[in-house]
């Protein structure tokens, strides 16, 4: 089922889950670029962010590290997606919280399609992009509708997506009733915990980080950068503040393209996330 | 065999070539032909022309010099006639005797328009802009000149639509602002003036002032996408004739240096933009605490501006109502992770607000992209032409603001 045993894992974790302490994270890379139209590279970054974390500090609780998702290349985005939702199952299973490391932002779909399963959750969507592009059934699934998809998923009881900006087509502030978006000059404007008063404690809570959220100056490797985005500074607060303060369930950083990266600075940004997720005390 | 723009030709009149012998140019070459057309391409001019397949072939017969009735049977057949007059008005056949100079043309077509904005037709009555690439960079030292086609082709990702019941355009949404900037604004793009690398700088620049002069209509604003800063010489001169203008330059170094030749430059382009006639005054905002050179009159540095805040420095400023707004993009900070060192686009948008509050923006310039010569190669200078496509529209909205009753 995976790739890359005996290669190097997310801040040298174990490879096994074994003997894996209930509600430690388990890293999975997704080397798959399927849902992305714009440009290949999302694929190579699995390996990349790893390489990067390996020149952090490890953080306070050890989790484990799966290898990649085996076989992306040769399957159908279709099939990719319902092997990770399988995959992500049995990691629920073993008590423990799925950490993927993406991959293009498509795959996220089949983490969240596998913990409504469980019970109510709340999405929160860190992007550029508000990724509600129009879909119907037959259409391949993809980056630019993933989050339509997730919201229309009936265990998703709450939506907060932040970063949203730039110059559209049309006002994407509004994406339903359970939805909440904060604009990337509105979030400007708030500290952690304003953000969390958008979080309801109560729920469970998966967070996705399309690295495009961040500005694009200090994250370049990704493939569809949007000018004037937030620090990673702020981004590593809020997180950090999220992770320690919500019932997190699981998370995942995607979009990160090491073949368009200027010296891998977007890759160690992605590392330092995970790394801030990881290292939180955090409800289990 | 010169005629007036417009002429119609009447085939029972006799035709001021008849009888004399014609030739096709010596440089053509052939492109692609099918059934119905063919691509003939002039490889003096680089000049590309779709013709009909019997215009081809009427082409073809004058590979040698020739009167009309040597070289076609037919050559009593008005349509053949109407042909060769053709030929003659594309500059595609020319009297083998008294052969003309070749007259550039002032335009070329383009692979993509800003925003995929209608092709330019006609100017137009009312407000609007009129998009102009001119991919001319030698009055300095980066590779600007493909910037005109980067910054459109980025632009792809902001499709200009129209309202489904209005039929006018839709314009943008802001997430920033929360607003819809640009409804209702026409843009049209008017493609890239033709530069000919080699000729006199002079000689670009007027084809690039009688190119705006063709293009806008009383109202029009124009975006220029260069190209390097010294094409703003050519938007000032031209701006200046409707009224009195300020020229406000956004740029990292110093444009007020004393010409040292004919060619206007970018170091030098400030201080020549001040001597024209109409122009009420010309100030450079965004020098570099390192530009090297003690900063002029005129000129004020990133951190001084920030130092008085930025609105307040524009506010500050002597100007006339009319406002030049030219941006060389080396103007932001485009180092990875930021220095601090330029604007950055959220300070820029914030500079355009302050000019477009209390000024009417004449004319946009956008200038100084080069896209390969970033620290961070290519990726970054294609985030830099994203970068410039806010920047043009985010200058846009604050020209149209004076249409729309302000901000």
């Amino acid at each position: 089922m995976m790739d890359g045993a005996g290669h190097l894992t997310l801040f040298g974790w174990p490879s096994a889950m074994a003997n894996a302490d209930s509600g430690r994270f388990c890293a999975i890379g997704v080397p798959s670029d399927h849902g992305n139209g714009v440009s290949r590279g999302a694929a190579q970054a699995p390996a990349a962010v790893r390489r990067a974390a390996s020149h952090l500090a490890s953080p306070r609780h050890q989790g484990v590290d799966l290898g990649d998702l085996a076989g992306c290349g040769a399957q159908d985005h279709d099939t990719v997606l319902v092997r990770l939702a399988a995959l992500v199952e049995q990691v629920v299973e073993r008590g423990l919280r799925p950490l993927l490391i993406g991959g293009d932002h498509s795959l996220t779909y089949a983490p969240a399609l596998a913990l409504q399963r469980h019970g109510d959750i709340g999405v929160v969507w860190f992007d550029a992009h508000t990724d509600f592009s129009p879909w119907s059934a037959g259409q391949g699934h993809s980056h630019k509708q993933v989050l339509r998809r997730i919201e229309a998923l009936s265990g998703v009881a709450r939506v907060l997506q932040i970063g949203y900006r730039g110059l559209t087509i049309g006002d994407e502030r509004y994406l339903g009733e359970t939805s909440t978006v904060v604009t990337t000059a509105q979030a400007r404007a708030l500290d952690a915990a304003d953000v969390l008063r958008l979080m309801p404690p109560e729920l469970p809570w998966y967070l996705s980080i399309d690295i495009d959220v961040i500005d694009p100056f200090h994250a370049p490797g990704t493939s569809a950068p949007v000018p004037d985005g937030l620090e990673p500074r702020w981004l590593g607060k809020v997180v950090g503040a999220m992770a320690g303060r919500r019932k997190i369930i699981g998370a995942d950083v995607v979009e990160v393209n090491p073949r368009l990266d200027v010296g891998g600075i977007t890759s160690a940004i992605a590392a330092e996330l995970l790394r801030t997720i990881a290292d939180a005390p955090g409800e289990r | 065999m010169e005629r007036a723009p417009g002429h119609v030709v009447n085939v029972r009149d006799a035709p001021p070539w008849r009888g004399r012998r014609l030739v096709a140019l010596p440089d053509l070459l052939l492109e692609a032909h099918d059934g119905g057309y063919a691509i003939v391409v002039n490889a003096a001019s680089g000049a590309r022309l779709k013709v009909s397949s019997g215009l081809y072939r009427i082409l073809s017969s004058f590979r040698l010099p020739r009167t009309l009735e040597e070289a076609v049977e037919e050559a009593g057949d008005p349509r053949i006639a109407a042909g060769v007059d053709a030929l003659l008005g594309r500059g595609l056949l020319m009297d083998a005797d008294r052969p003309m100079p070749m007259a550039q043309p002032l335009r070329r077509a383009v692979p993509y328009r800003f925003c995929n904005a209608p092709r330019w037709a006609a100017p137009a009555a009312g407000d609007g802009f009129v998009v102009l690439g001119v991919p001319y960079d030698l009055g300095g030292p980066g590779h600007c000149r493909d910037a005109p086609m980067l910054i459109r082709q980025r632009s792809l990702d902001y499709a200009y639509l129209l309202d489904l019941d209005t039929h006018r355009p839709r314009g943008w949404f802001d997430a920033a602002s929360g607003e819809r900037i640009l409804k209702g604004v026409p843009i049209a793009d008017a493609e890239d003036v033709h530069v000919v690398y080699g000729e006199k700088q002079a000689d670009t620049f007027a084809r690039m002032e009688t190119a705006m002069r063709h293009a806008l209509g009383e109202r029009s604003v124009p975006l220029v996408l260069g190209g390097d800063r010294s094409l703003c010489f050519v938007m000032a001169r031209r701006l200046a004739m409707r009224q009195p203008l300020t020229v406000l330059q956004f740029a990292p170094d110093t444009t007020m240096a004393h010409g040292e030749g004919e060619v206007v430059t970018v170091r030098d382009v400030g201080r020549r933009m001040a001597a024209l006639e109409g122009i009420v005054s010309c100030l450079t905002l965004g020098l570099r605490a390192d530009a090297g050179a003690a900063v002029e009159a005129g000129e004020i540095t990133v951190a001084a501006a920030r130092a008085r805040g930025l609105a307040e420095t524009v506010h500050g400023a002597m100007m006339a109502k009319d406002v030049l707004l030219a941006v060389d993009v080396g103007v932001l900070d485009t180092s990875m992770p930021p220095e601090g060192n330029g604007f950055s686009l959220s300070e820029m948008r914030d500079l355009i607000d302050a000019v477009g509050r209390r000024h009417r923006i004449a004319g946009i310039g956008i200038f100084g992209l080069d896209a390969g010569g970033m620290t961070g190669g290519a990726v970054a200078g294609e985030l830099l032409g994203i970068v410039a496509c806010h920047l043009a529209l985010y200058a846009m909205h604050g020209a149209s603001c004076a249409w729309q009753g302000g901000p």
